[in-house]
């Protein structure tokens, strides 16, 4: 039986339209399905599926230079962002799940299609200046 | 073609992919060699293109029936080899 994700969503909690929604690498369809395949394989919201895709957002104590230098996204060669208005604008949902700063993108259907609009949206990957380098 | 051998990810696993617990969580179906993934053992997780090191924390059961590995993302592999140099422990 899927485990509901309402628990678990942050409650309160709203994005100011210019706060950014950060994904490292992989930033590939696949990957994005990947992602969203193991979320709706053990997670529901509002009874069905939840199909949607990990990232982190600038909220309150993290801006976007704490979440690419944070414990996991140090990992990260490449990442792209955009800010929230944009995406959803584009008809994106944004839960706030779990611990700050994650939120789950929620796509409006689990297809390849849907997970090439997200990597559109997101737009082009930068490089993260606070990877952790290969030591000289 | 290229002399250097493919990267062998013991976990296929996605950094941002947490739950209620912080750590990162991956089904324990999807590791490639199962007997690798131990709790408290070391391995590398996240994907050929940029894996990155992992502590596995436990793996447990969910109600889906699949157990699932928590994972503690402790750097990148690089970050180990330089420290094992230094320390004189390879070449």
């Amino acid at each position: 039986m899927l485990e509901p994700i309402e628990p678990h969503i942050r409650p309160r909690e709203v994005l100011h339209p210019a706060d950014l929604v950060v994904r490292g690498w992989p930033l590939t369809v696949d990957a994005l399905m990947d992602n969203a395949d193991s979320t709706r394989s053990r997670y529901s919201y509002r009874g069905e599926p939840f199909a949607a895709v990990s990232a982190e957002a600038t909220v309150p104590g993290w801006d976007l230079a704490s979440i690419l230098s944070g414990r996991r996204l140090r990992t990260r060669r490449r990442y792209a962002h955009v800010n929230t208005r944009e995406l959803i604008a584009a008809g994106f949902t944004l839960l706030p799940t779990f611990s700050l700063p994650h939120y789950s993108i929620v796509l409006g259907t689990y297809t390849e299609n849907e997970a090439e609009r997200l990597l559109v949206v997101l737009g082009p990957d930068h490089d993260n200046p606070h990877y952790v380098r290969r030591p000289e | 073609m290229s002399d250097t051998p493919s990267v062998r990810v013991t976990l296929r696993a996605d950094v941002h992919q947490i739950d209620e617990t912080g750590y990162v969580w991956v089904f324990f179906d999807r590791a490639a060699e199962p007997d690798r993934v131990r709790p408290g053992s070391l391995i590398v997780a996240g994907d050929e293109d940029e894996p990155f090191l992992a502590r596995v924390v436990d793996i447990v059961d969910t109600s889906v029936g699949r157990p699932i590995v928590h994972l503690d993302v402790v750097g990148v592999p690089e970050e180990a080899i330089d420290e094992l140099r230094h320390a004189r422990l390879i070449a």
